[in-house]
């Protein structure tokens, strides 16, 4: 009998600590995680596998998330269409994030500290339901 | 004689002893009664404390009347403000009210008019939130 495939999920986050939390909680939600240290290995990553939603760090080596994220949004439709979730230590109380942000449309602009790895974990299951 | 009082003896003791345990079973009818109602009233007064607030949090604003490319920005806001508004309560509305070129609804917490540089508005918002609360605020921006 064959089981239904898991739910990918992307998640691009330069603290390996960080990373692994975040793996550990969405693979124990049920899907199935995919990782990457930096943004350019992230948008490699994206292309390359699809995956369902992105969860996305701001501040990274080689190239940051908004950067990212910008260039994702214009490599293909599917790029274009992704839901991403900013998950980073950054304020969004500057005006060249702000613009950012808007440009690229994130679903979520989430600041670590001020949820939980298992709100966190709600939310994707919330949006990823509401996709259906 | 000393029969007689035995006898009056074994009929006042059962006696004693139901009344005894009616009044028990009394009491902790009472008792249970007086738990339920407390948890009703309970939850009635966090309702009316905390509830409204909930409520006004997932209320959605339609911002399709607004210019195509400022949507975006109005629908952040509109998160932004909800955000604050279920940390601080009716607060938000007061930091916001102060922002310059905003103008908000503070009945429903709709954003009425962005009247310019909204990008530098939502900045100065968030930037003066964290500053009064000292929590960083996180939001979304498409309507769930």
């Amino acid at each position: 009998m064959e089981s239904t495939p898991k739910t990918k999920i992307l998640i691009i986050e330069d603290d390996p600590s960080m990373r692994k939390i975040l793996i550990d909680q969405l693979q124990y939600e049920g899907f199935d995680v995919i990782a990457a240290g930096d943004g350019e290995e992230g948008l490699k990553k994206a292309i390359a596998e699809s995956p369902r939603l992105i969860l996305l760090d701001i501040l990274m080596p080689q190239m940051d998330g908004l950067t990212m994220l910008e260039k994702l949004r214009q490599e293909s439709p599917y790029g274009k269409l992704v839901p991403v979730i900013l998950l980073t230590n950054l304020s969004a109380d500057s005006e060249e994030i702000i613009k950012k942000v808007a440009k690229t449309e994130p679903l979520y602009y989430i600041v670590k500290t001020s949820l939980s790895i298992k709100e966190i974990a709600k939310k994707i299951k919330e949006r990823l339901v509401h996709d259906l | 004689m000393l029969f007689l009082q035995r006898v009056e003896a074994q009929e006042i003791i059962p006696a004693g002893h139901d009344a005894l345990k009616g009044f028990f079973i009394d009491g902790l009818l009472f008792s249970a009664l007086f738990i339920v109602t407390a948890v009703f009233a309970g939850m009635v007064l966090v309702y009316c404390m905390f509830g409204r607030r909930w409520n006004r949090r997932l209320i959605l604003h339609d911002y399709s009347d607004k210019p195509k490319d400022e949507i975006i920005y109005y629908q952040m806001l509109s998160d932004i403000v909800a955000q604050m508004r279920l940390r601080i309560g009716d607060d938000a509305f007061k930091i916001a009210q102060n922002i310059p070129d905003l103008e908000i609804d503070t009945k429903t917490g709709r954003i009425v008019r962005i009247k310019k540089d909204p990008a530098k508005i939502i900045a100065l918002l968030i930037s003066r939130y964290e500053k009064l609360s000292g929590n960083r605020i996180s939001f979304g921006l498409r309507n769930p």
